[in-house]
This record gives structure tokens, C-alpha cells and sequence, in this order.
């Protein structure tokens, strides 16, 4: 195994050698930084503070030389400074520790989502179940990020909060309420007849539908019984925000924190779960179709192992393993989708980093970015290969 | 196991006693699209959309740069059908342009991601060796800086460029995906005995690459290159976002929802109308190739319920 | 993050650089490069439309969502400077005066006894400082800021360049190395560059300053002031007023560098407060808070607390205001956000006509734009009536044709010195046809050569509105036969403008409080005179005007300057940009205030209960 994660690492060095190289290509293509473009239009700049703006963004030299400039530096942990002239090390670090919390809660949610959704939607291929969580996922992989993002903002935040605070329903809005869970009530009833072997599934699946509705009930209950209070504490703040990663000046114990966390937290991590959740789930539903219909799940069924056991031990568990190296290899898209969400939601991480060093054209931060994004995409493919050797048998380690 | 069925009945088409199976495998395969329900009503609903976008501005009295100064931000009505934005220009006729230019922009990068991605997959798997560790340690490279990232950079310094200049960019780096699955399947399948066969009649390389291997990969490549469309659409829509899509006066998809995001309470039908459009477009395609993979699928046998 | 629309309003200023919004950020917006320095506000002060709601402390706290970020404590360097900073030091730093809404200058009571001119010839200025006024540290705040704040910007302060080997060597980009570099690098110099002498009693709290050119303008002098003894302390320099103001030494070399360099970020220990509020804790990315500053001896501030949070996307704003994350905002306002702020419950929106003005620039190095003739045919021909009700009157209806170059309506002295100027596509084509034009074969005028009369529109782009003008400039000239051409460039004000490489150019100026600031632009050798304009009234107009030190004949000699170039037709001024302020009903007292932004009053803001 050492030996085998050492080669992995030795690969690795030369690839990210290499994409620094391409890296810096890529950054040295920008464009003339925008403070520079700015102090060129005003007629009273003065060659020395052009040229000191040059010195600045480390642009005075030849490519090659800069290169070599930035190149060692970097390995050696000094990133340079900003446009604003604050050192980025120290900034990427703290935007990279939002970012990777935002990231792991997401990616936690939307796995388990994911897998979920993708078993039940294989077992159950071209059943209305079927069909609905495919048109789900389609829906949410063909929203824009910032109109998803901006929905949510709208009817999670805005209209939540004043009714969060004082929450009513209409009487046809509860009807309608019952009349879905009614109809999901039925359709789970249906699909259980259908398929009578695998009668313990579906069990599972009416307890967790109903457990949901439990929950959900019980917060209205609890809501109208106390009038919202729960959900203000006498905060004039709004209970869900839609800009920031905490409140300003926050200062409490820790499990206020958490909560403060949890409350802006909520939005972002559900834009990227939704989306994430859809990509998920096909992959899921598609390595579990594989599975399901591969010679030795055949075989398990001809010696006569329940349903239960052949879908949960040899079904789901064999699916998983190339679920867990697309989620690994996701790790670029993942964060594409973050740079988005993030700035709708005004968080300071990555994705406010990459946008504030792309307007501003500042050719350290860009560096230092998608250099740190090629090391971490490098390090998570890194963790695949080794995930995967671990969990697929069939692969052995030298 | 998967190549069971596809290989051995989809040699190549010169091979005269094979050919009769060979159109059964494909016949096997449309009948089976035809059948996909979902798939059948995308594609129609797609074509129908791509045939308005591209055929109606002919006859359509307001093109999407013309301004009617009677009727500035005004909502949908029958003159305006998707309503007008503030300077009076015509809702419908900057959907349909847009809609345009998103297609043309997803085909553009979608030919180049699959003619790229197809190309160095086949090089790298076929030959393998040096010319395979080469060809997989730049994919590897690419690889490194996410795609979104990449195209914005790339973007970022050239604010002047032309429209077509998004999918090229974006067809040069999207690609990699692709040409893994390619390698993988050329990997193994020059290995098999059509193959070999092939090689000992004399055929050479390039014969043998195009016309004997690829034809098996029909259903993967095809399944990718529908998928990179949507996929591509959604990109350009985030790059509109960071401010790097297509410029004025030119307009996309994108471009419009960056546009109506900000007129999403004030003046709905500016937002609703692209973020429809696109939306619809993406599930159509997302489907079509969802029943493209259902048809190619040789274990795709159980019965509809 | 959107950079078309979205990003806006880079704005600022300080430093008396001269006016030039030379739009230079991106998309839509101009960089307003020279307000006023870092004035502060006074705290009796009601310049707005907003009635002032008199009471006591109110408390609480109250969010302002910031588009930009603070950086930097010391707001008067070349590289720092930033209209995010002024914003939050408008409540920390101490100064002789404040620029109102109106854009006069205002005397900050709690803060000078008085500052007069006690000479005009040569002009001696006279500053007093309030006896009790002090740094939140307890130190007295005198004579030796107004020293350091003199220093920093007399420009008279320089050291040999290392790099320098000898004139005519060039940097990689091909400009000339410079021979020297400053030891204080200030954005700019005006004003202090004419002070000969700055004298201190011995109490310290009175400073005299005498000119050797008068400076009309020297109420603009002075603000923001940074702590002498917290720089003396960092460059262990043992008296800055023991420093040479002419001529470099240790001392200047090691105070210059803490002042260029040492205010960035945050620091508690440097970043004093000698106004209302002071900077309690500022998290990059995220926010800054301001907190009350115990040791002001003056009116306290009615909140406890201010709280600057970072919202950089400004579409994101209004959600942001609704959802009660925020309560003052102040994007700029475009039709959808200014009606969707509206239909908020609870929230009022104010949208005001800026500063900052557009307009079209005629280079008379033009063969056709030489002739008056043509200049005032293009504006007999252009209809800025539509310009203004297509483009601004959906975010401003009270939005109107702007007539003066140097004042906006806001300003007390503005005039409308246009004549009344109209369209009228007959006299454009009179006025063309008298000057030797005659109508070609496709409708468009050709000269006396046979050259058609068609000129280009130089614009930044991409900028959708600047576009817009154009497209309409163009159509509408079309009808008096003058061929028009859109003249799109990215690096248009960057490179082209200064360069003068246009024909007709459509970029904004800003106005000023800082009145000498319009004379480079319309007095030849003024450095941003690129349209070749040159008239000798216009030039003795200024240079009378620019000592005379008495408003109301300051204003007429400004007005008769305006009424030539409205002669000469030199430039054609459109209309001025929009700006707005929002903000939660809960939250009193909120006024506009064009030159120092929005939080200039933020210590007179109360908070309902």
C-alpha cells in the first residue's frame, strides 16, 4: 500500500510541475491588472507610481523570469500580495477553510441524498418513482446554478423568514399538502404490490416517508404552539440570511456558533446539494442498474439469498465503489459550482477570491488560485485511486 | 462484458456476412430510442424549438437589436409576445437570437469536445505506449484546473473576442473526459479478434482505428457529445454570470438570465422567458441522451413496467 | 460577481487629485478620480432631503452593505486610494472641514474653533483647533497632522531612483524611468504644493499656512487626517515637525514609508479614531464594525454600532435589505432596482442625480469638428431629451438634461447656460449649409473637399448604456445628415482619450467642490485638455476666478466660463449619472451626500425601537 500511494505521489510531482507551467501561461494572459488600467486613466498618475504599481503585481520583468520568480516563491510558501497589497497566503487559507466546510457538508448531504435516490430509482427502473426522480434530476442539472440560487434566496429566505415568524397556512394549501402525501402514500402502496419480493424495501421506504411527515408535522406543531417564538428569540435578525458565512461581531459559545453556522449555511449548501444531489443520483441509479444485473448478484439470487441481503450486500455495496472515485473526481466541478453559489450568497471564500482576482486582473492571487485548485484536484484524485484500489477487490496493490 | 453484443455485431461494414447484423444492431438500437418515450418527446419538442429559433426571426418583425420606442419594459402582450425590456427591444426576438447563439455555441464546442476527446482516446489507446503515456499525462494535466476556471481565465483577457471564440476555448479543454472513456474502450477492444483479423488481412492503422474500432464506440461517443451540448449550454450560462459570456450586442441564453436575474421581481417576463428556454432545451437533451444510452445499452432488456 | 453592470461605482477619490473620470472601471461606471479628501461630516449638519430627526442616543446597531472593501487606514496614497475607505473613515478621521450635499464646505464645529483666510495676497490660511479635540488614545490632535498631512502632499520631498541610470532609459514597457521617487507616495499634490510655510503656536492647536499661489480651493486641504505621533512612533523619527519640508533626510525617508505603507489593513494600534466612531474589529472578506468612540469629546454618535458587511454583487443587495440582513444599501441604481426597492414594505429608496455627469467630448483636432458650425449642429441634431427619457428616466423620473459643465443642480450655483438648446434638425442643417456643406447623393453632407461629413463616436466598451447613446446620437443625427459611426474600444479611456485619438468622445467628468479642478480641462498644456479646446476668455476667466476667494463672485466668474464653452459648443453635456441610497424605515436620518458618500452623516443615524 505505501509503495503503491509513494508511486501515486512521484506521478503526481511532475503533473503538477507541469501544471504550473500551464497554470502560469494561462494567468500571464489576463490583461493589463485593472488598478494599473485605472491609474493610467487618471492624467495625474506619474510614471514612478505606474511603474511601482508595475513592481506591485511583479509584472515589470520577462515571462520566463517571472516565472522562475513565482515558481520558487510559491514552493517556498511566500504567494506575494494581493492587488490591495495583503498577503495572499494567509487570505487563500482562510478562504479555502469556508469554502472546504461549505463543500463537505454539501457533498455529504448530496451523497447520501444521491445514494439513496439512485438505489431506489434502480430497483424501482421505470416505475413512477423512477421516472419522477429522473425528471428531478434532469430539472436540477438544466437550472443555472444562479437561478437556482436565486430562487432559493427568494422563497427560502425572503418569504420564509416573515412567515418563520409567524407561520399560517391557508386551508387549500394544507389540503393540498395532505393530497400529495396521500398520493406519494399511494404510489409507495402500488409499487409494493408490484413488486412483491421486494416487499422489506418498500418498508423501508414507507418508514422514512412517514418518519419525514412526522417531522415535518411536529415543527408545525411546535410552531403554532408557539407562535414562532423558537424561530426568533427576540433576534431582529432574520433567522435565515441570505448574504455572508456568519453574523458580524458574532460573539457567543460554541453551540451558538453552530447554530449561527447552520442558519447561513443553509442556503448555499442547499444550492449545491440540489445539484449535486442530481448528478448523484443517475450515477448511482446506473452503477446499481450494472450491478443488479451482473452475473454473481444473478448468482447470489439462484442460491436463494433474500432480496433484501442480495440488494443491500452485494447490490448497493458493489455500486458504491465507483460512486466514491466520481465523487472524488468531482472535486473540480464541485468547486465550480461554489464560485457561483458563493457569490450570490455573498460568502468570502474561494469563489469571492477567484471573482475579486479576475475583475481585478491581479495575476498573484489568479496564480496562487488555480494553483492551489490543481494541487487539491490533483490531491483528491490522488485519494480516489487509493479509495478505489481499497474498495474494489479486484484491483491488487503492489 | 459489455462488449459481447456490441462487438461481434458491429464489424466492419465491408465484411459482407456481417452486415446483415450490423443493421440489426443499429435497427435494435433506434427501435429502442423510438420506444423511449421521455427521449422521443425531448427530441421532437428540441427540434420544433431549434426550427422556431432559427426559421421564425425570418418572418418575425422585431429583430433582437430593434428598439420600439412606444413600448419600452413593457409586459408580454400580442405585439410583444415575451414582453420588451427597457429600451424597447423585443423580448421574443432576443430569446430566439439567444437561443441561437446558445445552440450554436453547445454544437460548436460539443463537435470540437468529441472530435478532440475521440481523436486522442483512439491515438492513446490504440497505440499505446509512449505515445499513450504522452497523450494521457497532458488529459491528466488539463485535467488539473477545473473546466469553469480555465475557460474564465482564459476569457478573462480577451473581453473583445468574438462570440465563437467561448466554445472554441471551451471545446479545447472539456474534451478530456471523453478521450479517457475512448482510450479505455480502444484499450480493450484492440485486443478483441476483429482486430486481429483486420491486422492480418494487411489493413492498416488508420483503417483499422476508423473503421473497424470506432464504429463500436458509436453509442458512448454519441451519448457524450449529446450531453457535452447541455453541459456546454450551462457553462456558457456561468461564465454570462462571471461577466465573460457572449458581449452586447450580441445576445445567449446566459447573457439574458445574467440580464433578468436583476428584473426578477420588477420585470418577470425578462428573467422567466430565457431561464424557461434553457432549462427546457437542457431536459430535452439530458433526455435524448439518457434514451441514446437506455438504446445503446446491450443489457438494457428489461421490459417496461 | 458580474462585471457588466453589476460592478460599478469603483469610485474614488481623495488626495485633490484633479477631476477626471476618465471611466476607467469596468462596464458601466466611471472612476471618479478626485472629490474631496476625506472630510469628515459635522454632526449639526442637515444638507439632505431627509428631515433630521432630533433626539438622543438611540443605540443599536445598523448594517451597511459595503461593495467594496475597506483597506487601508491611510486613504491619501497612490495606491490606496478608495471610495470603500472613505466611507468608513468618514466616522474616524478628523478634519477642517465637511462637503455637503450641496457641495460647499462646511467649517466641522466640534473639531476647528475656526479656518480662515486671514491674507489674500500672498494668501495666508488660519487653522484653530478645537482645545479638547484629541486621538482616541488620548493624544491631542494639532498642529503636527496638519505638518505630517503637508509633508506627505507638498510633492517637494523626493529621493534618487535606484533604478535610474540616465535620462532616456526606458522600462520594459518602453516609458521613461523615472529620476527620483517620492518619499511619501501621495495620490496627489495639488493645493499643498503651493504652501511655502506651515507655521505651529506653541500650544499647537493653531496652525498658519501661507501660499505662494493662492488656492481657492483650500477648505478641501487637511481632511482625513492620519496620527503624527502614531507614525513618529512606527519610523522612530523623535519630531515630524523637525523634518525638512523641501528636501529628503532619514527622518522623511523612514516617515514616508510608514505612512505610504504602514496604514494598510487594520491595526488597532495605528488605525486612531479622532471623530465619533472607531474602528472596533474588521474581518477581511466579511466586515468591519465601527464602534463609538469613548474618548470623542463632542456630540457622541446615536449607534452603538455600525456595521460595514461586505456584499461586493450589488444585484445582491435588495434581497439582502428585505431579508433584514442589511439596512442601509447604496448600489447604483439601475430601473429594476430602483422598482423592486420600491415594492418593498417598509423600505425607502432615494434615487439622486450623482456627480458624475456624461457627455459628449468634440476633438477640434477634427477637420469637420473645427468648425463651430458643425459642433453646434450636432447639438441642434441630437436629442438629449430622448437620451435622458430612454436611458435614465426609468430609474430617475426626476432625471433631467443636464445644462452646465461645472455645477450640478444640486450644487446652490447651478445655471442652466444652454440658451435652451433643443433639437431642431432645420437649423442644424442651416448652420451646415452656411458653413460651405452641401448635401451629398446619400443624404449626408459632404464639405467643401467633397468630404463627407461622417464622424466617429468613440465609447469604452463593453458598456451597454454608453452604447445605447450612441446608437441614439446616431439615428438621431442621421435626420440632419451627419454621418455618425459608433467607435467601441476597450482601452478607450485608458489609451485613447489621453492620447486624444478620437473624434467625438463620450465619457463622464465629475463635479467638484474642488472648482480649480475644471481648468486642466478646458485650458490648453492643462493635462486633460485632449480636445484641443482653446479660447483666451476661457483661460483668463480661470485664472481669475481660481484666486478669488469670495463664493458668490467665485460661482458667477465659474458660471460666465460655463457660458463660453457654451458658445464654443466645446463639449455637450448629457446627463448625470444616478445614484441612490436605501434603507430600512427603522433606520432615521439616512441623507445622500454625493462627494463623501452615504455614511457621512452615519453618526447622526438612529435607530427606531
Amino acid at each position: 500500500m505505501f509503495r503503491f500511494i509513494l508511486r501515486r505521489v512521484l506521478v503526481a510531482i511532475p503533473l503538477l510541475f507541469a501544471s504550473s507551467i500551464l497554470t502560469f501561461v494561462l494567468v500571464t494572459n489576463i490583461g493589463t491588472p485593472k488598478k494599473i488600467e485605472d491609474a493610467l486613466a487618471r492624467p495625474n498618475a506619474s510614471q514612478a507610481q505606474i511603474d511601482s504599481l508595475r513592481r506591485q503585481f511583479g509584472i515589470d520583468k520577462g515571462p520566463v523570469e517571472r516565472y522562475v520568480d513565482w515558481f520558487t516563491n510559491f514552493i517556498k510558501g511566500d504567494w506575494g500580495k494581493n492587488y490591495n497589497g495583503l498577503e495572499i497566503r494567509p487570505l487563500m487559507w482562510d478562504a479555502m477553510q469556508v469554502t472546504i466546510r461549505l463543500l463537505i457538508v454539501a457533498t455529504v448531504v448530496s451523497v447520501l441524498l444521491g445514494v439513496l435516490v439512485g438505489v431506489l430509482s434502480a430497483i424501482r427502473q421505470y416505475t413512477v418513482f423512477d421516472y419522477l426522480m429522473t425528471f428531478m434530476a434532469f430539472t436540477f442539472f438544466s437550472i443555472p446554478a444562479a437561478v437556482l440560487a436565486g430562487f432559493l434566496k427568494e422563497w427560502g429566505a425572503i418569504k420564509m423568514n416573515p412567515w418563520l415568524r409567524e407561520p399560517s397556512m391557508s386551508t387549500p394549501l394544507i389540503i393540498m399538502i395532505s393530497l400529495f402525501g396521500l398520493l406519494c402514500g399511494y404510489l409507495v402502496m402500488k409499487s409494493r404490490l408490484k413488486f412483491e419480493r421486494e416487499k422489506p424495501l418498500s418498508k423501508y421506504l414507507i418508514g422514512a416517508a412517514a418518519g419525514l411527515g412526522i417531522a415535518v408535522g411536529g415543527i408545525f406543531v411546535f410552531n403554532f404552539v408557539w407562535g414562532g417564538e423558537v424561530f426568533r428569540k427576540g433576534n431582529p435578525k432574520p433567522l435565515i440570511p441570505t448574504v455572508g458565512q456568519t453574523t458580524p461581531g458574532f460573539d457567543g459559545s460554541f453551540i451558538e456558533g453552530l447554530q449561527d453556522s447552520f442558519w447561513h449555511m443553509l442556503l448555499p449548501s442547499t444550492a449545491l446539494i440540489l445539484i449535486g444531489f442530481a448528478g448523484y443520483s443517475r450515477y448511482m441509479r446506473a452503477s446499481m442498474l450494472d450491478v443488479m444485473s451482473s452475473d454473481y448478484v444473478r448468482t447470489a439470487r439462484a442460491k436463494g439469498i433474500s432480496e433484501r441481503r442480495v440488494t443491500t450486500l452485494h447490490g448497493v455495496r458493489n455500486a458504491l465503489i465507483p460512486l466514491v472515485t466520481i465523487v472524488a473526481l468531482d472535486f473540480g466541478a464541485l468547486l465550480s459550482g461554489a464560485i457561483i453559489t458563493e457569490t450570490i450568497f455573498g460568502w468570502s471564500g474561494m469563489g469571492r477570491f477567484f471573482t475579486e482576482a479576475l475583475t481585478q486582473r491581479d495575476p498573484r492571487s489568479l496564480l496562487a488560485f488555480v494553483m492551489i485548485t490543481a494541487v487539491s484536484v490533483v490531491i483528491f484524485n490522488l485519494i480516489a485511486d487509493i479509495v478505489y484500489a481499497q474498495l474494489d477487490p479486484r484491483i491488487r496493490i503492489g | 462484458m459489455a462488449d459481447t453484443t456490441t462487438l461481434q455485431s458491429a464489424p466492419a461494414p465491408d465484411e459482407r456476412e456481417f452486415s446483415v447484423e450490423a443493421r440489426s444492431q443499429w435497427k435494435t438500437v433506434v427501435r429502442r430510442f423510438l420506444r423511449h418515450r421521455p427521449a422521443m418527446i425531448s427530441l421532437v419538442v428540441l427540434l420544433l424549438i431549434t426550427l422556431f429559433v432559427f426559421l421564425f426571426p425570418i418572418w418575425w418583425k422585431w429583430p433582437y437589436t430593434l428598439r420600439d420606442k412606444t413600448a419600452r419594459s413593457q409586459p408580454p402582450s400580442w405585439d410583444h409576445p415575451m414582453g420588451t425590456d427597457e429600451l424597447g427591444k423585443d423580448g421574443l426576438g432576443r430569446v430566439m437570437r439567444g437561443t441561437q447563439r446558445s445552440l450554436e455555441i453547445a454544437l460548436i464546442a460539443s463537435f470540437l469536445i468529441t472530435t478532440i476527446g475521440v481523436f486522442i482516446g483512439a491515438i492513446a489507446g490504440y497505440f499505446r505506449g509512449w505515445i499513450d503515456a504522452i497523450l494521457m499525462r497532458f488529459t491528466d494535466l488539463v485535467l488539473t484546473i477545473p473546466l469553469l476556471i480555465i475557460v474564465a481565465v482564459v476569457s478573462v483577457g480577451y473581453p473583445q473576442a468574438p462570440w465563437y471564440l467561448i466554445p472554441i476555448i471551451l471545446g479545447m479543454f472539456a474534451w478530456t473526459t471523453l478521450a479517457r472513456i475512448v482510450r479505455a474502450e480502444f484499450l480493450s477492444l484492440r485486443e478483441k479478434e476483429f482486430v486481429e483479423a483486420a491486422r492480418a488481412v494487411g489493413a492498416r492503422d488508420r483503417r483499422i482505428i476508423f473503421k473497424h474500432i470506432l464504429p463500436n464506440l458509436a453509442g458512448p461517443i454519441i451519448v457524450a457529445a449529446t450531453l457535452a451540448v447541455a453541459g456546454t449550454m450551462i457553462t456558457e450560462t456561468a461564465l454570462s454570470f462571471l461577466g465573460l459570456g457572449v458581449r452586447a450586442p450580441d445576445v445567449s441564453l446566459g447573457f439574458l438570465i445574467q440580464e433578468g436575474l436583476t428584473a426578477f421581481k420588477t420585470r418577470p417576463w425578462l428573467f422567466w422567458f430565457p431561464s424557461a428556454s434553457i432549462v427546457v432545451i437542457c431536459l430535452c437533451v439530458n433526455f435524448i441522451g439518457d434514451g441514446l444510452r437506455d438504446a445503446f445499452d446491450p443489457k438494457q432488456n428489461r421490459v417496461k413496467a | 460577481m458580474r462585471t457588466s453592470n453589476a460592478k460599478k461605482f469603483a469610485a474614488v477619490a481623495v488626495g485633490l487629485a484633479l477631476v477626471t473620470a476618465a471611466c476607467s472601471s469596468d462596464g458601466d461606471s466611471t472612476s471618479i478620480t478626485g472629490v474631496v479628501e476625506t472630510t469628515t461630516p459635522s454632526s449639526d449638519s442637515t444638507g439632505g432631503s431627509t428631515e433630521t430627526t432630533t433626539g438622543g442616543a438611540s443605540g443599536g446597531s445598523v448594517t451597511y452593505a459595503a461593495e467594496q472593501e475597506y483597506t487601508a487606514y491611510n486613504n491619501g496614497t497612490a495606491d490606496q486610494v478608495l471610495f470603500a475607505n472613505t466611507l468608513v473613515l468618514n466616522m474616524v478621521q478628523p478634519g477642517p472641514f465637511i462637503a455637503k450635499p450641496d457641495l460647499t464646505f462646511e467649517l466641522w464645529a466640534e473639531m476647528m474653533v475656526s479656518a480662515e483666510v486671514t491674507s489674500e495676497d500672498p494668501q495666508i490660511v488660519e487653522y484653530v483647533i478645537q482645545p479638547e479635540a484629541v486621538w482616541s488614545d488620548g493624544e491631542a490632535i494639532d498642529c503636527d497632522d496638519f505638518y505630517l498631512s503637508w509633508i506627505s502632499g507638498n510633492g517637494k520631498l523626493v529621493h534618487p531612483n535606484p533604478d535610474y541610470t540616465g535620462p532616456g532609459q526606458l522600462d520594459a514597457d518602453g516609458n521613461e524611468v523615472p529620476e527620483t521617487l517620492p518619499d511619501f507616495n501621495a495620490a496627489g499634490t495639488t493645493g499643498y504644493e503651493d504652501i511655502t510655510s506651515l507655521e505651529c503656536s506653541d500650544d499647537g492647536k493653531t496652525i498658519t499656512t501661507t501660499y505662494d499661489t493662492p488656492y481657492a480651493d483650500w477648505q478641501g486641504l487637511f481632511g482625513g487626517l492620519i496620527p503624527a505621533h502614531v507614525v513618529e512612533a512606527e519610523a522612530g523619527v523623535a519630531d515630524l515637525l523637525a523634518i525638512d519640508p523641501a528636501a529628503t533626510s532619514d527622518d522623511s525617508l523612514a516617515a514616508g514609508e510608514v505612512w505610504s505603507t504602514g496604514f494598510s489593513g487594520f491595526d488597532a494600534a495605528k488605525a486612531l479614531s479622532g471623530a465619533w466612531y472607531t474602528i472596533d474589529s474588521f474581518t477581511q472578506g466579511q466586515n468591519l464594525i465601527l464602534k463609538r468612540n469613548e474618548a470623542f469629546w463632542g456630540e457622541p454618535g446615536k449607534l452603538d454600532e455600525i456595521v460595514f458587511l461586505l456584499v461586493p454583487d450589488a444585484t445582491q443587495q435588495p434581497a439582502a435589505l428585505q431579508n433584514g440582513d442589511v439596512q442601509v444599501i447604496s448600489p447604483q441604481p439601475n430601473a429594476d432596482l430602483v422598482a423592486q426597492l420600491e415594492g418593498i414594505e417598509g423600505v425607502t429608496a432615494n434615487v439622486e442625480q450623482g456627480l458624475t455627469f456624461e457627455h459628449y467630448d468634440f476633438n477640434q483636432a477634427n477637420k469637420h469638428l473645427a468648425k463651430l458650425e458643425v459642433r453646434q449642429a450636432l447639438a441642434l441634431c441630437i436629442n438629449r431629451e430622448e437620451i435622458v427619457e430612454t436611458l435614465v428616466t426609468p430609474i430617475n423620473p426626476d432625471a433631467s438634461v443636464l445644462n452646465n459643465r461645472i455645477y450640478v443642480p444640486s450644487a446652490a450655483d447651478y445655471k442652466d447656460n444652454s440658451g435652451g438648446l433643443t433639437q431642431d434638425i432645420g437649423a442644424a442643417k442651416t448652420l451646415l449649409e452656411g458653413a460651405g456643406y452641401t448635401l451629398g447623393d446619400d443624404g449626408v453632407y459632404v464639405d467643401a473637399d467633397g468630404e463627407r461629413l461622417s464622424v466617429r463616436l468613440g465609447r469604452r466598451d463593453p458598456n451597454p448604456r454608453r452604447q445605447s447613446t450612441n446608437e441614439l446620437f446616431i439615428e438621431q443625427c442621421a435626420e440632419a445628415g451627419i454621418e455618425l459611426t459608433d467607435d467601441p474600444s476597450e482601452d478607450f479611456n485608458a489609451v485613447r482619450l489621453p492620447a486624444s485619438d478620437y473624434d467625438i468622445a463620450l465619457f463622464a467628468w465629475v463635479a467638484t467642490p474642488l472648482l480649480s479642478s475644471n481648468t486642466s480641462l478646458y485650458v490648453p498644456g492643462g493635462g486633460q485638455n485632449w480636445n484641443s479646446y482653446n479660447n483666451d476668455a476661457v483661460q483668463g476667466l480661470f485664472d481669475e476666478a481660481n484666486k478669488e476667494f469670495d463664493a458668490a463672485t467665485r460661482a458667477d466668474l465659474m458660471n460666465q466660463i460655463d457660458q463660453v464653452l457654451w458658445d464654443d459648443m466645446a463639449t455637450l453635456p448629457l446627463f448625470q449619472f444616478q445614484e441612490m441610497v436605501a434603507f430600512n424605515d427603522a433606520v432615521q436620518n439616512v441623507v445622500f451626500n454625493g462627494p463623501l458618500g452615504v455614511t457621512w452623516n452615519a453618526n447622526e443615524w438612529t435607530l427606531a425601537s
